[in-house]
């Protein structure tokens, strides 16, 4: 490539130019195509394989911070990046059970099919959340503890996943698969680092929570917090009258602390609950935009923030 | 507590929206109401992308579009339903494209399209009230088919339609809208009010109680009792105004044991909302 040879004259210098021009459109388009294409449904997933992949990869997020990711209408730039992905990866626990695999249908990209080593789902790296203190299986009898798709609530879970894409990272980019192992190293001990000061801010909460949805409990367990309920009686299905007055009863006699709901969840039914009974009503984020490990950990900074703020 | 608001609320809308809906069923604008609604929607996701505040791009969008369709004459020669329902595809899909370039609309736009009865308080039934009050007033009385008669009609109902469903969602005002007018509909004409507004209180509270009884979520029990009683009731109007056409004795005494039987039910509210389920 470096052809420069001295003193041959302005003609061989500009030969010198034309060869490198050529050689970099050659090498460029390569070298884009070379590094692996992550597709990831929810936001914290593309900040985890951003900490994993640096920059090796390229990230795409599908949905967006303040979105209910079970909805989703994609775009036609994004079927067009999920047919030259690499690597898929979803929540799994049936969050993207009503779009994904019709979305995985149409684009018919064979790397990224249901059960290949480009499909990565939460359901390969962790187990269910299953049944909270201060929860009887009675009480969720109606929310099955299987199906709960918001593992990434929990700090201790994004190192699980962190290890397990590493090493499918590794599988679908062998070159780079020693950057890989070494990041989710990096993370673990980020991550394993800030745990305490987060259970240390949030045990400022005095008392147990409700929830809208059932989208904190991960963190709820992490923490060490007591859930005393949902305001849906199931998901996605309206409260009863009655069921909201039991609500208000409970709030009394358990000392409820605060009510959590999701960005994107009926304001007002909570916000009913919270003022009819006197307590504090949270808007929680489940997503926080930002890149990487800084992103991913600036998710929880910002709920223990709040957490701990509005406990005075 | 949340069990009385929500049966005073539905108390309101079952009070003024029968009436509304009887003129708008004889204008055939039944989607007029959708129309609205999500064109309002469509106003706040407007005014969220532009940094205003999105009640007031709300109300500017609405009133824009009040404008321009009391344009249309109501002897016009084009189908008025389609009208609406175009307006509404239209707005719908504007809403959709301008959620699209906002990060956090969506939860937003959802929540004003789909308000719940549940969260209505007791300074929301003063608001709603008030508006209702305004609305009706605008709207119920007969108006010349002049560009301000019109005008007038079609802000009244935005008054008292925009906020009724963004306090207790789209699902019971539509229902409340149109089930009660076309209930007690006959000979092609609008029936007595005071029917209309009868059946639909009387669902109110039976749909209401039922949910409550049976733990369901109340605006959806309360849509299928009224639709039940709706039904019963156009059954039972179809007949005694049957009667009119055929003079068989027969019928004539069914249809009067049927009303009997319908204002027993009225006046025994717990009876007839065992009956609904």
């Amino acid at each position: 490539m470096h052809r420069s040879k001295s003193n041959k004259g302005p003609f061989s210098q500009l030969q010198t130019v034309i060869w490198g021009l050529l050689t970099l459109v050659i090498i460029m388009p390569v070298n884009a195509h070379a590094k692996p294409i992550v597709v990831a449904t929810v936001p914290a997933l593309g900040q985890i394989a951003q900490a994993i992949g640096g920059p090796n990869i390229k990230v795409h997020v599908l949905t967006r911070a303040g979105q209910d990711a079970h909805v989703f209408y994609p775009k036609p730039g994004q079927a067009d990046v999920l047919s030259r992905a690499d690597l898929l990866i979803s929540a799994g626990f049936g969050l993207e059970g009503q779009w994904l695999p019709s979305l995985l249908k149409l684009v018919k990209n064979p790397k990224i099919r249901l059960g290949s080593k480009g499909f990565f789902t939460g359901e390969d790296a962790i187990e269910a959340v299953g049944v909270l203190r201060g929860m009887s299986s009675k009480s969720l009898k109606k929310w099955s503890p299987e199906e709960n798709p918001f593992w990434w609530m929990d700090p201790e879970n994004g190192i699980k996943v962190a290890t397990m894409l590493a090493l499918r990272l590794g599988e679908v980019d062998p070159v780079h698969e020693g950057d890989y192992l070494a990041r989710a190293e990096d993370f673990s001990w980020l991550i394993t680092r800030a745990i305490p000061r987060w259970k240390q801010k949030a045990a400022a909460l005095k008392g147990p929570v409700i929830t809208y949805h059932n989208s904190y409990n991960y963190f709820i367990k992490a923490m060490d917090i007591e859930l005393a309920g949902f305001i849906e009686p199931m998901p996605g299905i309206e409260p009863s009258t009655r069921h909201l007055d039991t609500l208000i009863r409970q709030v009394k006699e358990k000392r409820i602390a605060m009510i959590w709901v999701e960005p994107y969840h009926l304001g007002p039914v909570a916000r009913r609950l919270a003022k009819e009974s006197g307590v504090r009503l949270l808007v929680l984020p489940v997503a926080t935009d930002g890149r990487g490990v800084d992103g991913y950990m600036g998710m929880f900074d910002k709920i223990v923030l709040k957490i701990e703020r509005w406990s005075q | 507590m949340i069990l009385i608001t929500v049966m005073v609320a539905t108390l309101i809308i079952a009070v003024c929206l029968p009436v509304l809906g009887q003129r708008v069923l004889e204008r055939r604008v039944v989607f007029v109401d959708l129309a609205l609604a999500q064109l309002a929607a469509t106003g706040y996701a407007l005014g969220m992308a532009l940094h205003i505040p999105g009640m007031i791009a709300a109300a500017g969008i609405t009133a824009v579009a009040v404008f321009l369709m009391a344009l249309m004459d109501e002897n016009t020669a084009l189908p008025k339903e389609a009208v609406m329902g175009g307006v509404y595809a239209f707005a719908a899909s504007a809403g959709v494209v301008l959620l699209s370039v906002l990060p956090y609309g969506e939860g937003q736009l959802m929540g004003l399209l789909f308000g719940s009865i549940l969260g209505v308080d007791w300074m929301g039934i003063l608001r709603l009230s008030i508006f209702a009050v305004i609305g009706t007033a605008m709207a119920w009385p007969d108006h010349g088919n002049t560009y301000g008669g019109r005008l007038r009609f079609y802000i009244g109902l935005s008054l008292i339609i925009v906020p009724a469903i963004h306090a207790i969602g789209v699902l019971l005002v539509f229902a409340y809208l149109v089930m009660p007018a076309l209930s007690v509909w006959r000979h092609g004409k609008n029936g007595p009010a005071w029917q209309a507004i009868t059946l639909a209180a009387v669902a109110s509270v039976a749909g209401v109680l039922i949910s409550d009884l049976f733990d369901l979520p109340p605006s959806a029990t309360v849509v299928l009792t009224l639709t039940m009683i709706a039904v019963l009731i156009g059954i039972v109007i179809y007949f005694i105004a049957g009667d009119e056409k055929s003079a068989g004795s027969k019928e004539k005494k069914k249809a009067s044991a049927d009303t009997t039987a319908n204002t027993t039910a009225e006046n025994e509210t717990p009876e007839s909302s065992t009956e609904a389920s």
